[in-house]
């Protein structure tokens, strides 16, 4: 189906063009969730979240960048929202159980997170990499991603952020920088 | 452990990220984002009788700041007109006269 099609059925509440985008998009916007949530459910439960918000703002879309980019900006829109609100949780959660009146915090799931697409005699390097990324800032975080996980092109990743190509170049640039600081320290502190 | 070492095991774990594969969604993803739209479709007028009821906490309110703005400005509308009254008095002695009139 072509773009221009697929946009006018999604438009007019199609039934087939909303499915066939589902199944198209399904696994980057799963797969982008995932690499910011670290924690399988929660990303499969914003990734529905994501195609509700696709249906209903389908008709907002300017057609000036491909459908593929509005999906992603919405799936880390999406993603950072989420995050920062897990994190103003937690926060809230860490005073109250100070204060004694809540209960102590439950395990944290993503801290010993397993991608499902790195290969078992990476596992545990897996983790370390992902702990490493979740420290990152949030734009470095999402060129990141998009880049090497998703395979975007530095292009792509500019209209995904609304950002110029030489600041994703920068992004990306400082991102490895800073994750091989964090690498390090991480590994340093293992003393392996 | 080897500064050497540290290096190539930070190498590899950066190489990681390239080779990572696409993990696969849900397949009943799209069955469950029907349901969470019509879900939000039925909410949605359930959400309007809660905004409507909002709305009308908030013209109350209004209407009851105003009213209240209302008679705080007339009261003190009057203290300043009576303080200008006693003033214009004072000015030209008319206590005194008054007494004059009444026969103090």
């Amino acid at each position: 189906m072509q773009e221009e099609q697929l946009i006018d059925g999604l438009i007019n509440k199609n039934e087939d063009a909303f499915r066939f985008l589902v199944d198209s998009f399904k696994d980057k916007v799963f797969n982008t969730c995932l690499s910011f949530l670290r924690n399988r459910h929660d990303a499969e439960d914003l990734t529905q979240d994501v195609f509700v918000e696709v249906h209903k703002s389908i008709g907002k879309f300017r057609r000036e960048a491909s459908l593929s980019t509005w999906i992603y900006k919405i799936a880390i829109n999406k993603s950072l929202e989420y995050r920062r609100k897990q994190k103003r949780k937690k926060r809230f959660g860490h005073i109250m159980e100070l204060t004694g009146f809540g209960k102590s915090a439950e395990a944290d799931e993503s801290v010993a997170f397993e991608h499902p697409g790195v290969e078992l005699e990476n596992k545990e390097r897996g983790k370390i990499l992902f702990k490493a990324m979740d420290e990152l800032a949030e734009n470095q975080r999402a060129a990141l991603v998009l880049h090497e996980i998703e395979g975007l092109s530095y292009k792509e990743i500019a209209g995904v952020l609304e950002t110029s190509l030489s600041s994703v170049e920068s992004l990306i640039f400082r991102a490895k920088q800073n994750l091989r600081t964090k690498l390090r320290d991480i590994y340093e502190k293992q003393g392996i | 452990m080897s500064e050497e070492r540290i290096d190539r095991e930070v190498e590899k774990t950066i190489d990681l990220l390239g080779s990572i594969k696409r993990a696969e969604a849900d397949p009943y993803l799209y069955n469950k984002v029907i349901g969470k739209i019509e879900e939000s479709a039925r909410s949605g007028g359930r959400l309007s009788v809660a905004a409507r009821l909002g709305y009308a906490c908030i013209s109350i309110l209004i209407i009851i700041n105003l009213i209240t703005s209302a008679y705080i400005y007339r009261a003190t509308e009057s203290a300043e007109d009576y303080a200008t009254y006693q003033d214009f008095a004072q000015e030209y002695n008319l206590n005194q006269d008054a007494g004059l009139y009444t026969g103090l």
